[in-house]
């Protein structure tokens, strides 16, 4: 027999997956800056990793030169790191990048897709730094910082 | 094979990249932006009038075709005289050779200053309404510079320790003119103009474009020199050399062009500048004089009053040999412009911009004009 939903019920459902779509983004979760186990590094700044985010440095010293990845704009992930380690809004970082790439002198990291993705990239490749969600990290790559 | 009209190509062009950049969206694998303004202006010469005016509408996006490989696209509306222009401002695609070299083919903003390769149209970007008169774009009425250039470029950079070395480097088509316009003036038919070469060449010859940026790390100070050299060509249907009174065909060089330049940026506290120097060599055995050239230069220096005023003024100057074939055959005049401009930063993405741009041409009369603009950015 069908059952209809009624208007508590329809109403309990749609809270429910309109929760489901916005709560992430206010999940305060903990980020983890990760590097490849071979890199030299073994911790690095807020400042160094806004610099080396922001393509304002592609090295720390000694570190050789490093590669940089982004999770994908609008993440959980992506706002976090944005906010709480280079200390710019989502905005922001558009404004910024708006005017680096149309004046050509840089142009922003390579994405990943999701964490797994950020572990087998940064795993991978050497001198390679990303972030990703602390409770993803696993033993493939180095946490730098945690945030 | 039947031809296409242009108009025809810039449409479908305008179809494929509005369709990339809805698709690319949804993916999130895309980075544009849109830069526009719009205007109110007054002048002092006679056909001056009080007027409102839309600005350029610019829109570019960038993607990363995967780990080495990049695509740039840039779209430019524009009201003229004749309507709505719509200008493939920028195309090309590139691929990282190493670290340090990238090698892109396409069109291209030519490596040469800060102004031209960090502004062009992006009304926002600059703090001026303006930009310096000599560096208009070639169809504008004071073009005297190859501001675009298709073909092939590298750039990349270099970590020295204590600062950033980057280049760019151009190999492209060179320019052209077409001398069957010579002699006409601004005022009537439309002057000369620098031909681009989109789609070809006149001849083999090529245009070498380097530019050399040091930024140094430790200070607010960065700067270029960079040059340029190339044959400018006939493109029209050929005209009268008056010192070797012979006919300088469609394909055979006009003259031979030696651009060197620089420009500096800096910051003291609150005062910050921006320079720029153009040295113009030209070879040329189609009017009397030989070897002859130009200078061109701008400063600017701004005063940053508060968090969102800042205060600018600027003297650009254009000046050139009497018998110089270049700028006689894009019927280019001597003369300064002084400016005076204020920038209020209404948002991170928006500002006003008042202008007093005082034009002193070595013949005629000054002019003065007035302007005030509204600009944003949509990020």
């Amino acid at each position: 027999m069908k059952h209809k939903l009624i208007g508590q019920e329809r109403y309990f459902i749609y809270s429910i997956v309109m929760l489901s779509v916005i709560l992430p983004n206010f999940v305060n979760a903990e980020i983890a800056i990760i590097a490849n186990k071979s890199n030299t590094l073994s911790s690095i700044s807020e400042l160094q990793a806004a610099s080396l985010w922001l393509a304002k440095k592609k090295t720390i010293a000694g570190s050789g030169k490093l590669k940089v990845s982004d999770a994908m704009e609008r993440s959980p992930t992506y706002i976090e790191f944005y906010n709480k380690v280079v200390n710019k809004t989502p905005k922001q970082i558009r404004i910024y990048w708006g005017k680096m790439i149309f004046s050509g002198k840089t142009f922003p990291p390579p994405k990943q897709y999701s964490d797994a993705e950020m572990l087998q990239w940064v795993s991978s490749t050497n001198n390679a730094l990303g972030y990703i969600d602390a409770s993803s990290v696993n033993d493939s790559v180095k946490v730098l910082l945690k945030k | 094979m039947k031809a296409i009209h242009p108009a025809s190509i810039a449409t479908r062009s305008l179809w494929v990249f509005f369709s990339v950049l809805l698709i690319s969206v949804n993916a999130q694998a895309l980075e544009f932006a849109i830069f526009a303004d719009s205007s109110l202006s007054d002048g002092s010469g006679d056909d001056a009038n009080s007027s409102f005016a839309v600005g350029a509408v610019d829109f570019f996006a960038s993607h990363a075709i995967d780990d080495k490989s990049r695509a740039f696209i840039e779209y430019v509306f524009e009201a003229g005289d004749d309507g709505l222009v719509t200008d493939l401002e920028r195309i090309w695609v590139s691929r990282d050779i190493t670290d340090n070299i990238t090698l892109g083919a396409g069109r291209f903003h030519a490596p040469l200053g800060f102004w031209n390769r960090t502004y062009h149209h992006g009304a926002f970007m600059q703090d001026t309404v303006s930009r310096p008169f000599f560096l208009d774009f070639e169809d504008g009425a004071a073009g005297v510079l190859p501001v675009h250039t298709v073909g092939l470029m590298s750039w990349g950079e270099f970590d020295l320790g204590n600062g950033t070395l980057a280049y760019e480097a151009a190999l492209a088509n060179g320019s052209n003119i077409n001398t069957d316009d010579f002699g006409l003036t601004a005022d009537e038919t439309g002057k000369p103009e620098i031909e681009i070469n989109d789609s070809g060449d006149a001849n083999s010859d090529k245009s070498l474009s380097v530019r050399l940026r040091y930024s140094a790390g430790s200070t607010p100070w960065n700067g270029s020199v960079f040059f340029n050299i190339q044959d400018i060509a006939e493109s029209g249907e050929g005209t009268l050399s008056t010192t070797t009174n012979r006919i300088v065909s469609n394909g055979e060089d006009l003259l031979e062009q030696t651009l060197i330049g620089f420009d500096l940026q800096g910051k003291m506290g609150p005062i910050s500048l921006l320079t720029e120097y153009y040295n113009f060599d030209h070879d040329s055995d189609l009017l009397e004089g030989g070897s002859t050239g130009g200078s061109a230069y701008y400063l600017q220096l701004a005063w940053q009053a508060s968090e969102d005023l800042k205060v600018l003024i600027r003297r650009e100057d254009l000046s050139f040999d009497e018998n110089d074939v270049w700028f006689s055959l894009l019927g280019a005049g001597e003369g300064n412009h002084d400016v005076l401009a204020l920038r209020y930063e209404l948002s991170q993405t928006n500002a006003l911009k008042f202008e007093i741009n005082r034009g002193s041409p070595d013949e005629g009369d000054s002019e003065t004009s007035g302007t005030l603009q509204w600009t944003f950015m949509i990020p």
